[in-house]
């Protein structure tokens, strides 16, 4: 705050970031794509961040990420330093028996399930580490092996407890995460247990396996779940119902648990809330849904269009023959062009859509739901040292673990 | 220039409101009540990404963290026209960007075309270095994964016993083309007969090769339709046949 203010009042954060703004971004970054073959991610992820970080503002003050691409290309680089050792080893379990390379597989995916959680931890070191308010940095201390084990060891006794576990899990990682952050000088605190995550997480338990059960009993008994056929249009509709039921309670539980973790976050006597709602959560996704038919229609007459003119015996009488739209294909590189051009569309389209209002949304979602107490106290954090060690996530992006 | 700004030192969290003026080459940071907080030489200004109306300035030599803070399309556009060496940074920092960018996607395009080329000529040098049993091995494996997934474990038919029979000659030629190849050490596919090593074939003027190939005058192969196929000098099994 600047000097002068008399009175603490809860400081809202502020986002000033704009879905156009970030859509002509990830336009131009998805065309840079083809002419580097993927290589521009590195930089598109970089001005991404930049911009949640920079439009989200507090007190008057927006963040800011000091991250560049050249790190997160390094990091990429050392990664594969993990990876290449690892197709190797899918190589030579690829010529053993079945039963050797099941068992490899198997020994290879609880080995990334491992990796995982290190990924995910340094991951936030890196982030953090290049974050700047005010001028002072942020950091990660703790132990990613430590991380690691700790979310290994819970989520293999959430397995053994068939979920009820999950709670413990949940604050135990939270409470990790948050207790070895800092900034500058200061310390985060955490107050956050299991105990303010276990009934939202019981009550969605209980009813999604209530409506699960419900849903699958009444589509059997509809011919929703035929052995053979196809099922019938009341199966469909009530497994979708169900389905859509269970997804509004995950999305409940996902509101819960943002908003009671977020706020149990403190530094010193600086305290955040969020309060973030399960139905603005739904309307996310609504929106999302409805933003991607869309985009698909679009795509799917230009489709139309531009096979017609390429391949028009397929649809000369006005109907559509795939035999010698086959023929087509086989004989015409720029059918096949068109084909993988139109298919690369579609996967930009559904990253563009999810981005934007997912990712968007939810960035938003969390900052417009966020306030700070207390934020006068923070004027006498100093500095400590930029963390030189770290080169930036290679090990998340390689995973693909990483967020934002 | 008397700009408002917002300036924070790196060195602690707390955040000053001051005015910006340009003074003999470097830009002065005067505090509310007018006292000069830092003077930060021109030459030493750079600008880090911000939003949208928003210019971040940091200074070389200074705490990583210390910045002068700009917000307004007016404020910022007077300072950037006050310091032409900022366009001049951001132009050379975005250079330096797309020289990598360029130098890493040449680098990947050069490991691709490794790999698409590369792979393939040497391919023949390293299959003389692989053990004839390891070969063994890994034929055995691939023909049980096929009979496992195109059989769905019950065990592929014999279809014909008779090894003189027109397809499993057919069989035994294909296999000896394909292992046909100057100093191979096996040429054995599990499951498949092979009797006898196949002698490279040789192309005589005037007459076919054992790829179904007619020779010309020069003794080099061609895709003569006039070529009988029975004209073959060897064949695969050893036994020279004869039009």
């Amino acid at each position: 705050m600047v000097w002068g203010a008399t009175e603490e009042q809860p400081v809202p954060v502020v986002f000033t970031g704009t879905r156009r703004e970030l859509g002509g971004m990830l336009l131009r970054g998805y065309v840079l794509l083809i002419p580097t073959i993927g290589l521009y991610r590195f930089w598109l992820t970089t001005r991404k961040r930049r911009f949640y970080w920079s439009n989200t503002e507090i007190d008057g003050d927006p963040l800011e990420y000091t991250g560049s691409a050249m790190q997160l290309l390094l990091g990429f680089l050392m990664a594969l330093a993990v990876f290449v050792p690892l197709y190797g080893l899918f190589f030579y379990l690829s010529t053993q028996s079945s039963e050797a390379a099941i068992f490899g597989y198997s020994g290879v995916a609880v080995l990334l399930w491992f990796l995982m959680g290190y990924a995910l931890y340094r991951a936030r070191d890196f982030r953090l580490s290049q974050t700047l308010w005010r001028g002072i940095r942020c950091d990660q201390g703790g132990s990613a092996w430590g991380y690691a084990l700790r979310r290994f060891g819970w989520s293999l006794l959430v397995i053994v407890t068939a979920g009820l576990a999950y709670p413990f899990m949940a604050a135990s990682l939270w409470r990790y995460r948050y207790r070895n952050s800092w900034y500058g000088d200061r310390q985060f605190g955490f107050t956050g247990s299991w105990k303010q995550l276990a009934r939202p997480f019981y009550v969605a338990y209980l009813a999604i396996t209530a409506i699960g059960a419900a849903g699958l009993g009444l589509a059997y008994a509809a011919d929703g779940l035929p052995t053979s056929g196809t099922p019938s249009v009341e199966g469909v509709v009530v497994l979708l119902l169900a389905a859509a039921l269970i997804g509004m309670l995950v999305l409940y539980y996902q509101s819960r648990e943002l908003s009671r973790m977020f706020s149990a976050v403190q530094l010193g006597e600086a305290k955040l809330t969020v309060v973030v709602r399960a139905r603005s959560l739904a309307g996310q996704y609504l929106v999302f849904g409805l933003a991607l038919a869309g985009s698909y229609f679009v795509l799917a007459v230009g489709g139309l269009i531009v096979l017609g003119s390429v391949a028009s015996g397929a649809f000369a009488g006005g109907e559509f023959d795939l035999a010698i739209f086959m023929q087509t294909l086989q004989g015409s590189f720029v059918v096949l062009l068109a084909i993988i051009f139109g298919y690369l569309l579609l996967f930009g389209a559904f990253s563009l859509m999810a981005e934007l209002f997912l990712g968007l949304g939810l960035w938003k979602l969390v900052a417009r739901g966020a306030s700070i107490t207390g934020l006068d106290s923070l004027a006498s954090v100093g500095a400590r040292g930029e963390d030189m060690a770290l080169a930036g996530e290679g090990l998340a992006d390689a995973l693909n673990v990483g967020a934002y | 220039m008397g700009i408002a700004g917002r300036f924070h030192d790196g060195l602690t969290a707390q955040v000053h409101a001051v005015g910006l003026e340009y003074v003999a080459g470097a830009l002065v940071i005067l505090a509310a009540d007018g006292t000069e907080l830092q003077r930060w030489p021109a030459a030493d200004l750079y600008a880090v990404p911000s939003r949208k109306h928003e210019l971040r300035l940091a200074a070389n030599g200074k705490p990583t963290g210390a910045r002068v803070v700009v917000s307004g399309r007016e404020d910022v556009a007077r300072v950037l026209a006050t310091l032409p060496v900022l366009h001049e940074k951001r132009r050379q920092q975005t250079g330096r960007e797309i020289r990598l960018a360029v130098t890493a996607t040449v680098a990947l395009a050069a490991v691709i075309s490794a790999y698409l080329y590369g792979v393939p000529l040497l391919a023949g040098r390293i299959v003389g270095l692989v053990p004839p049993a390891w070969e063994q091995s890994l034929g055995e494996t691939v023909a049980r994964q096929m009979e496992a997934s195109l059989s769905e474990g019950g065990g592929l038919e014999l279809c014909d016993n008779d090894p003189t029979s027109l397809a499993n000659r057919a069989i035994a030629r294909f296999g000896a083309a394909t292992l046909e190849a100057p100093a191979r050490p096996s040429n054995s596919i599990s499951g498949w007969s092979s009797p006898t090593s196949p002698t490279p074939s040789r192309c005589r003027a005037g007459r076919c090769s054992s790829s179904r190939r007619c020779c010309n005058r020069r003794g080099r192969r061609t895709n003569s339709p006039a070529c009988s196929p029975t004209r073959w000098v060897t064949s695969p099994t050893g036994t020279a046949w004869s039009s």
